[in-house]
């Protein structure tokens, strides 16, 4: 069986200035699967991340070589960058839903790519917040702001919000590492839920988050990613023995 | 010194196990030396001693539940722990076994079995010797040891097999031996069982450094 | 162990603090006593309808055809005058300042970005007789072209004068605002595909608006409150302003103007219009304070919430959307969802842009160049004109009343005022701004009546200091016009930004620090002196060093306290003299020493630059060692 790729890298390389934050990353990441990324701060996880929507952009001084496919499309081809942003969703490590109404959160995305009609713009809040878990508990309350909801609400408007320009693929970087348990296990849960409509790749410092929800699992170190497989198989037989050692608290 | 938290409490555990394992190894010596001098004496210290044995498995368990519990341990060191939970049974088992066995010279109490032994004798040496090596390749991790005590499971079960035969054989041949052949067979049998446990350790001295057992992945 | 022993010490010094931050309210209470007492016997003679309402305003009290005379108060053309020049001024100024903030927070490069922000700051120092001045020179000769008369002042100058002394306020502030917006907004509304333009204009801005607000605010609190500007461009006639090229009064300025030929009934009268004016710029800083307190919650779109609630009850939306959206996820099962509503393929660049938002960008490059050229126009065209002609003749000659003038009394004066001034203000400033940061009860009622009236003196414009000044010490008090009394005037009127300042300072120190100081045993006191103090210096150098520079740039509220004229060296601190800035108005307003003039408004500039520098140097280290700490 041929395994369908949401993203493709081939000898990613990375430079902030001199400092070369990623090298020679070579990842295939299936489609509708959920990837988490694991390594130390600073090992590039986050910023290969950001690769996939091309946030890296917003930072002057980086340079990318090599190659990036999303849906076996080159990401740094002719493409419209913000078409590309609309399809790879992203959530962040922090709630940043934005000081405006739960409503106007979530139909930010779609208006910023023109969707104008109410009946479409209300389907797509319903459907957004519904998917993420979070319809009941914000319906009563859709025009009121989003900061008034809690931490754990925040971040799943914000994956609603993400949802609503309908991506394929969700980037989350540490999405649940400013959570408590309670919303951490909803936000995993969902990320259950949502495998089987998206392909998720999640960054994670969380050891057992990464076991509890990805398929797959990468590790990086330095810029290299230096183990790459079935999450399983990871965190039971790891092939490499620096990942060994950062996974079972060795690390040094 | 270790690097961690976690580099200590495993090997605290690894160290208690080994200690376990030297005993059940003096209860079973002792066991044998009971049988074959048909010693009272040593038997009853075995039995009595079987409560010390019981009482540091339970430290190994806790030991080790509560490094799964603090630790949520991956990789290796899960293999390591479930590993050790593994073989502290099967080596307070032996322990037990050798207890059982001098149950059995209790109820003797007659010197007149001794000849009746067959390869009783012969058995108790491999299964000591599979003992020890099985205790020894956990100690020193060596998958050489261990495979050769999975090896010698084979030997053991063959004597079986042979004392099963002898022990009908005195049963025809002499029905007042019925009651000491029943007893002989119970030893052998105890004697198996401590040969399998012991194959079982080294099963899971193997399992810990390739998270398979008797060639089926488990992790 | 003494554990319950209590240190009289530490009593005494909150008694210590707790008294100055009380003399701010005392400081208050008689500016409006003294407001009262001057005020209401004349309103009662004048009549308080003819005097608000009033559309003429003569004071001659002699008229040549019918012999002596009451005069005529009526302040209508005044308020109308200073209403029209404050809009005029938030237009230009609000304009400018707003865009330029946007373009400067993000969309200048980065290296522009760090020069042009910090010249900008330092351009808000720059004394408003200065702009007056350059106002008069250059802008109503170029203006005069123009207008019909031939005379280019009226409501169009003001309005410039006052707009550009405004924008670099409006931008400095509007720009930190929109800079405080929480960067993951950004990330957050780009990561969804919007462009940046559109991220800044639709979510950056609106999340920022209660602080561009409050800057907009301030700007017309500035503008409202300013005199000299004013009076050296307006053409000071007390008529409503008929046209853009209209002589016209402001409140401001019609106090500057009538204040030194007072009869009793005219003093009484500009008195209450002092009242008036503070009562607007009291009204706009409420407006200020309500929005700045409200930044922090939700405001959202009152008006689309509304229209939703009457087109749709909330129960109806859910009902209807829940209906319709399940029957949608039933069909579309295990495909996307509403995948139709996109065209999933970033192959296809799609050509939508937000056209108000790329305006917004441009409008931002665009209002920058006007902001800076005009700036920086001003500071060469002064110093072009004006830095040949400091020699040292002007700058250390001897005095004579006829002749080359010299400044050097002026300087002097200035250093006298500034000395003064310090050692009234800075030490009653601080100790009441220890009292509020870290004595007082923040929620308390006593803390909330200090801080309202601090920010009120804040408030206050700088010509009713002048007046009071001038009736409190001079007349009252029997100081005479003297730098005593100019100098008391001026320390009156930086007690409230000190206060502020340094408060800012002891706040930004961080908590953990005292905790930690507290978890030692040691007392308030001692963590104040050993743990606070020392690492808010800086910051508190840094509101000192504002304040010099604020008593070197006002002229107003010395005007009348110090004298209008340059006289000879200062014997001590009962002569009177000019300060710079009043030299410079003195100067600016005859057209026999245009040079000199140049010269002072050089030598004015250089010193207020440096002052500012001296400040905005001392406090980003300040916030750099503070943010290394943390």
């Amino acid at each position: 069986m041929v395994e369908k790729y949401s993203i493709r890298t081939e000898d990613l390389d990375l430079h902030y200035d001199a400092f070369k934050a990623l090298s020679n990353v070579n990842i295939q990441i299936p489609e509708k699967t959920i990837t988490a990324f694991i390594g130390p701060s600073g090992c590039g996880k986050t910023t290969l991340l950001k690769c996939f929507n091309r946030m890296n952009d917003l930072i002057a001084n980086c340079r990318i070589t090599g190659k990036i496919y999303v849906r076996d499309i080159d990401i740094h081809s002719d493409i419209d960058v913000n078409a590309l942003r609309r399809d790879v969703g992203m959530v962040f490590q922090k709630p940043n839903v934005f000081p405006m109404s739960v409503r106007d959160n979530v139909t930010f995305g779609p208006i910023t790519h023109g969707v104008k009609k109410k009946s479409d713009l209300d389907k797509i809040v319903y459907e957004s917040l519904h998917n993420a878990g979070l319809w009941n508990e914000v319906k009563d309350r859709l025009n009121k702001s989003a900061l008034g909801l809690s931490g754990g609400q925040q971040q799943r408007l914000c994956i609603a919000r993400a949802l609503a320009v309908s991506p394929d693929i969700l980037l989350m970087d540490e999405p649940t590492s400013a959570l408590d348990p309670i919303s951490s296990g909803k936000i995993e849960d969902l990320c259950d839920e949502l495998k089987s409509r998206y392909t998720i790749v999640i960054v994670t410092h969380n050891m057992q988050q990464a076991i509890r929800i990805s398929d797959y699992t990468a590790f990086f170190l330095l810029g290299e990613m230096l183990e790459f497989g079935e999450t399983e198989e990871v965190f039971s037989n790891p092939k490499n023995k620096k990942c060994e050692n950062y996974i079972t608290g060795r690390f040094g | 010194m270790y690097k961690n938290k976690l580099d200590e409490e495993l090997s605290k555990l690894h160290s208690d196990l080994i200690r376990l394992g030297s005993m059940s190894e003096d209860a079973i010596n002792l066991s044998i030396k009971a049988l074959l001098e048909c010693n009272i004496e040593i038997a009853n210290n075995v039995i009595e001693n079987d409560k010390v044995v019981n009482k540091l498995t339970a430290v190994v368990e806790s030991e080790a539940l509560k490094i799964l519990l603090r630790r949520q341990p991956v990789a290796n060191d899960l293999r390591v722990i479930t590993g050790a939970l593994k073989i502290v049974s099967n080596i307070e088992r032996i322990a037990d076994q050798a207890q059982d066995i001098c149950s059995i010279v209790l109820n003797l109490s007659e010197t007149d079995y001794l000849g009746k032994l067959s390869k009783i004798s012969t058995m108790a040496d491999i299964s000591k010797r599979m003992v020890n090596l099985s205790i020894d390749s956990f100690v020193k991790q060596d998958l050489k040891l261990a495979h050769q005590v999975i090896e010698m499971d084979n030997d053991v079960d063959e004597l079986f097999l042979q004392i099963k035969n002898n022990m009908v054989k005195l049963i025809i041949e002499n029905s007042d031996s019925a009651d000491i052949a029943i007893y002989l067979m119970m030893v052998a049998k105890y004697f198996e069982k401590i040969g399998d446990h012991a194959e079982n350790i080294a099963e899971w001295v193997v399992f810990e450094h390739t998270g398979a057992r008797k060639n089926i992945r488990l992790l | 162990m003494h554990i319950q022993k209590k240190h009289t010490k530490e009593k005494f010094f909150k008694a210590l603090f707790g008294a100055t931050a009380i003399l701010t309210i005392l400081e208050v209470a008689s500016i409006i006593v003294f407001m009262l007492y001057g005020a209401v016997p004349a309103l009662q003679k004048i009549g308080f309808l003819n005097f608000i309402f009033g559309s003429e305003w003569n004071s001659s009290n002699y008229d040549t055809y019918t012999g002596p005379m009451e005069g005529l108060y009526g302040i209508m053309p005044m308020i109308v005058g200073s209403l029209f020049a404050t809009a005029g001024a938030v237009l230009v100024g609000g304009t400018i300042g707003f865009f330029s903030a946007v373009f400067l927070a993000e969309f200048c490069p980065k290296k522009l970005k760090k020069v042009l922000s910090h010249s900008i700051n330092l351009l808000s120092g720059i004394p408003s007789v200065v702009y007056g001045f350059f106002g008069m020179k250059v802008l109503l000769p170029l203006l005069g072209v123009f207008s019909e008369n031939g005379d280019g002042a009226g409501i169009l100058s003001v309005s410039l004068v006052l707009g550009i002394m405004i924008t670099p306020t409006v931008t400095a502030l509007s720009k930190t605002s929109i800079e405080a917006v929480d960067r993951s907004f950004f990330e957050g509304a780009v990561a969804l595909g919007a462009r940046k333009e559109r991220a800044v204009f639709k979510v950056i801005i609106p999340a920022g608006k209660s602080g561009i607000f409050a800057s907009l605010i301030l700007g017309i609190g500035r503008a409202i409150g300013e005199t000299m500007a004013v009076v050296m461009v307006a053409g000071n006639n007390p008529i409503f302003p008929s046209g853009i090229f209209a002589s016209f009064r402001t409140l401001t300025t019609n106090i500057v103007l009538e204040m030194s030929y007072g009869g009793e009934l005219q003093t009484g009268a500009l008195i209450a219009s002092g009242a008036v004016l503070t009562f607007f710029i009291l009204a706009t800083n409420i407006c200020f304070g309500l929005i700045r307190n409200s930044g922090s919650r939700f405001k959202g779109k009152k008006s689309s919430l509304a229209t939703l609630a009457t087109s749709y009850t909330s129960t109806d939306f859910t009902e209807a959307t829940k209906a319709e959206g399940l029957l949608d996820l039933q069909t579309t099962d295990g495909e996307l969802q509403n995948s139709q509503t996109f065209n999933n393929n970033f192959l296809v660049t799609s050509k939508k842009t937000d056209k108000a938002s790329l305006i917004g960008k441009h409008m931002g490059t665009v209002s920058t160049i006007i902001a800076c050229v005009s700036l920086f126009s001003i500071i060469i065209f002064i110093l072009v004109n004006g830095l040949p002609y400091i020699t040292s003749e002007l700058l250390f000659g001897e005095f004579s009343y006829a002749g080359t003038p010299s400044i050097a009394s002026s300087i002097v004066s200035t250093l006298m005022v500034i000395v003064l001034g310090s050692v009234v203000a800075f030490p009653l400033g601080i100790a009441a701004a220890i009292f509020l940061a870290e004595y007082a009860n923040k929620n308390g009622k006593m803390c909330k009546i200090i801080r309202l009236m601090s920010e009120t003196l804040g408030g206050i414009p700088s010509i009713v200091y002048g007046l009071f000044g001038l009736l409190f010490f001079c007349n009252i008090l029997k100081m005479g016009t003297s730098i005593l009394a100019g100098g008391l005037t001026l320390s009156l009127m930086i007690v409230s930004t000190t206060i502020r300042g340094t408060e800012e300072a002891l706040l930004m120190v961080n908590d953990s620090l005292r905790e930690a100081s507290y978890a030692l045993g040691a007392g308030k006191f001692r963590t104040i002196r050993k743990v606070v103090i020392p690492n808010a210096l800086p910051g508190i150098f840094a509101t000192i060093i504002l304040g010099i520079s604020r008593m070197v740039s006002e002229s107003a509220p010395v005007l009348f306290t110090m004298g209008a004229s340059i006289k000879p060296m200062p014997t001590g601190f009962k002569s009177s003299g000019a300060t710079l800035a009043v030299a410079l108005y003195a100067l600016g307003r005859e057209w026999m020493h245009i040079n000199e003039s140049y010269a002072t408004a050089c030598v004015l500039i250089i010193l207020v630059l440096i002052l500012n520098i001296a400040s905005a140097m001392i406090a980003s280290k300040f916030t750099k060692r503070l943010t290394c700490t943390t």
